[in-house]
């Protein structure tokens, strides 16, 4: 089976005052068609980035895609003319962005923000935008629909705006929905009824996913593979439940211990991950996770580790795994 | 929305009574009055006029009589046109103020807007730089500078334009760009800050997301929210333009409210100075309240209960 998307060796650069910010440098991944995967690192490790770079979204000038192909249902992505790629964002991908309620225009009602893009790709008069817009609206779960699309963001809570940007990405039935931590900015219970409306959204219009977060558990529950980010790159992926229940990069591990979990006793106490992520303007020499781990050997700070596969289906950049030992795993289990 | 309307329509009832209130009272605290001539007229013939025109009697009664002539629709008299009431000299002038006002105002807003989004779209380009050039010099030029600049250039040196005067299409040009300047420099400024935080908001990037065409992006998501600023400072800016009008139609002989307005004040015509300056204070508070009104319109999130 070829994948609907496949990301290769992609590299987004941010030219600052400062210097080239290398915020993502080299990663490749691919989704297959109906498929949920899962990007996960923490806040400025390259992940909202390298999703945009799908649509093509970074903030220019001073981002910039340097390089790498983006192959989309057998289409380079980076090759189309800005019209082409144009056509494609709502209509083959589209994207539920973080903060629900910036990323609403404050002064369209919100009906008018769903049909816009319908008005666009699918040529619908307003009213049948309207009308369209009532129905997605009903079937991201907000009661009234009808009355609803006249409404502004203002007069939507927290919740219920992210089901709009739900009811927004999903209107031109895309073939990719990229979620860009959706439910950082909702409450716990929220949380769980938004991802679970977007898993069977996705399941029913048999759309792939792409995940954005920084939570694991997540990942566990929601995606079918994984890929792990740091500092730009991809430095572990594999299957959901492997990677969750074997992380083979020692800053996988450090993710996992890092955040609660319910199915562990409460008397182990979260580990943060000490240190902060290197600068991404002067990376350091070898593996870029060296200065944080509690693991790293000499050749750590010599060679930049490979992503090879220390298991089946499952890969990891480190040296230590590749050395077929994994002391965290011990530690985390 | 109505009521709001309403509420402040009263409540403009009060500022106008308040302004004419102060008015009338600088009027008879400054120095002078309307009989003095570069030729003293005799003392008999001042009290003789004075009894004519009321102006023997206390101030308080004075004053009242102004308010209920006012409830009339009557001005009083002016003592420089003796042949028409102030009401009448003033709706001459009316049509002409008014088409000066709204041709600057109109002026102001295309080039202030179009100036700003330009910058802001193509920011640290030379438009960008010229606009921003532009705007400081124009917000630093007081009104009447300008127009005898406008004048000189235009009128003296190249022979375009009348000097002033009022009746053709020609001699609008020069006073209406001269009034419009200010304005426009401001409202080019505010544009240009507002559409560059406008650009960076994330539902600008919600609306790329979503694949529309660059000049929809523009015109339904950027510039409606860029000009929420912009509409808040059209109601001062409305009243700059009012107020400038005094010099510039003085400068340009342009026989308008504000050139009566002036003459009021030299002849101590006091008829005519309370109703040019009650007739200004209309125009600025009416300007406001549609600011107001229309503020709500572009903007759903104000309310006005």
């Amino acid at each position: 089976m070829t994948a609907l998307i496949e990301v290769r060796n992609l590299k987004t650069y941010f030219h600052t005052q400062d210097g080239i910010v290398k915020a993502v440098d080299g990663v490749s991944y691919n989704v297959n068609r109906g498929e949920t995967i899962a990007l996960v690192g923490e806040s400025g490790c390259g992940k909202t980035v390298s999703a945009l770079s799908i649509l093509r979204l970074v903030a220019e000038p001073a981002g910039k895609i340097e390089a790498g192909e983006i192959i989309f249902d057998g289409i380079d992505l980076l090759k189309l003319s800005n019209e082409e790629m144009r056509k494609m964002r709502g209509a083959k991908i589209s994207i539920i962005f973080q903060e629900p309620l910036t990323s609403l225009n404050p002064v369209l009602t919100i009906g008018r923000q769903i049909s816009e893009g319908l008005e666009f790709h699918k040529n619908m008069s307003t009213k049948e935008g309207l009308q369209e817009a009532a129905r997605l609206l009903k079937l991201v779960g907000i009661p009234h629909p009808e009355r609803r699309i006249h409404d502004y963001p203002h007069q939507f809570s927290g919740g219920m705006r992210q089901r709009a940007m739900i009811a927004i990405a999903i209107a031109c039935q895309p073939q990719l929905i990229i979620a860009d931590e959706p439910t950082t900015v909702v409450d716990v219970t929220i949380q769980a009824q938004l991802l679970e409306l977007i898993r069977n959204i996705t399941k029913e219009l048999n759309t792939a996913l792409i995940l954005i977060t920084h939570n694991l558990g997540i990942v566990a529950r929601y995606a079918h593979r994984v890929f792990v980010m740091y500092a730009g790159n991809i430095i572990e992926h594999g299957n959901a439940l492997d990677v969750y229940h074997y992380p083979c990069h020692p800053y996988t591990a450090g993710l996992l211990t890092s955040v609660p979990r319910l199915d562990e006793s409460r008397k182990n106490r979260l580990i943060p991950i000490e240190g902060q992520p290197p600068d991404l303007i002067a990376l350091p020499i070898g593996c870029s996770f060296q200065a944080r781990c509690a693991y790293a050997i000499p050749q750590c700070q010599r060679e930049k580790p490979p992503l090879l596969e220390v298991a089946p289906n499952h890969y990891a950049a480190c040296w230590v795994s590749q050395k077929e030992q994994r002391p965290w795993q011990k530690k985390s289990l | 929305m109505t009521r709001y309307a309403i509420r402040r329509i009263l409540w403009l009832l009060v500022v106008l009574l308040v302004v004419s209130f102060i008015t009338f009272s600088l009027m008879h605290l400054v120095p002078g009055g309307p009989w003095d001539r570069e030729k003293q007229l005799a003392p008999q013939v001042i009290e003789a006029l004075n009894r004519k025109y009321g102006l023997d009697k206390p101030f308080f009664v004075q004053y009242g009589n102004f308010l209920l002539g006012l409830l009339h629709g009557d001005l009083g008299i002016s003592y420089s046109y003796q042949d028409r009431g102030v009401t009448q000299i003033l709706m001459q002038g009316l049509p002409i103020t008014a088409t000066l006002g709204i041709t600057a105002f109109i002026i102001a807003i295309l080039i202030g807007i179009s100036l700003g989004m330009a910058a802001a779209l193509k920011q640290n380009s030379w438009i960008d730089y010229l606009s921003v050039l532009f705007s400081t010099i124009f917000a630093s030029i007081p009104g009447f500078v300008l127009a005898i600049i406008l004048m000189v250039v235009f009128s003296v040196i190249l022979h375009w334009l009348p000097t002033g005067g009022w009746g053709s299409v020609s001699q609008i040009i020069m006073p209406a760009f001269a009034l419009a300047a200010l304005p426009a420099a401001f409202i080019a400024r505010i544009t240009r800050a507002s559409t560059l935080e406008v650009m960076h908001q994330d539902y600008v990037r919600t609306a790329r997301s979503k694949g529309l065409l660059e000049r929809v992006v523009l015109i339904r998501h950027i510039l409606r929210n860029s000009l929420i600023p912009v509409v808040t400072i059209a109601g001062p800016e409305f009243a700059n333009l009012v107020t400038g009008s005094v010099i510039v139609e003085t400068i340009f002989s342009i026989p308008g409210i504000g050139r009566l307005f002036v003459q009021g004040i030299f002849a101590r015509d006091y008829g005519l100075i309370m109703g040019s300056v009650l007739f200004y204070a209309f125009v600025i508070a009416i300007a406001n309240l549609v600011v107001d009104i229309l503020y709500g319109m572009i903007d759903p999130r104000i309310r006005y209960d």
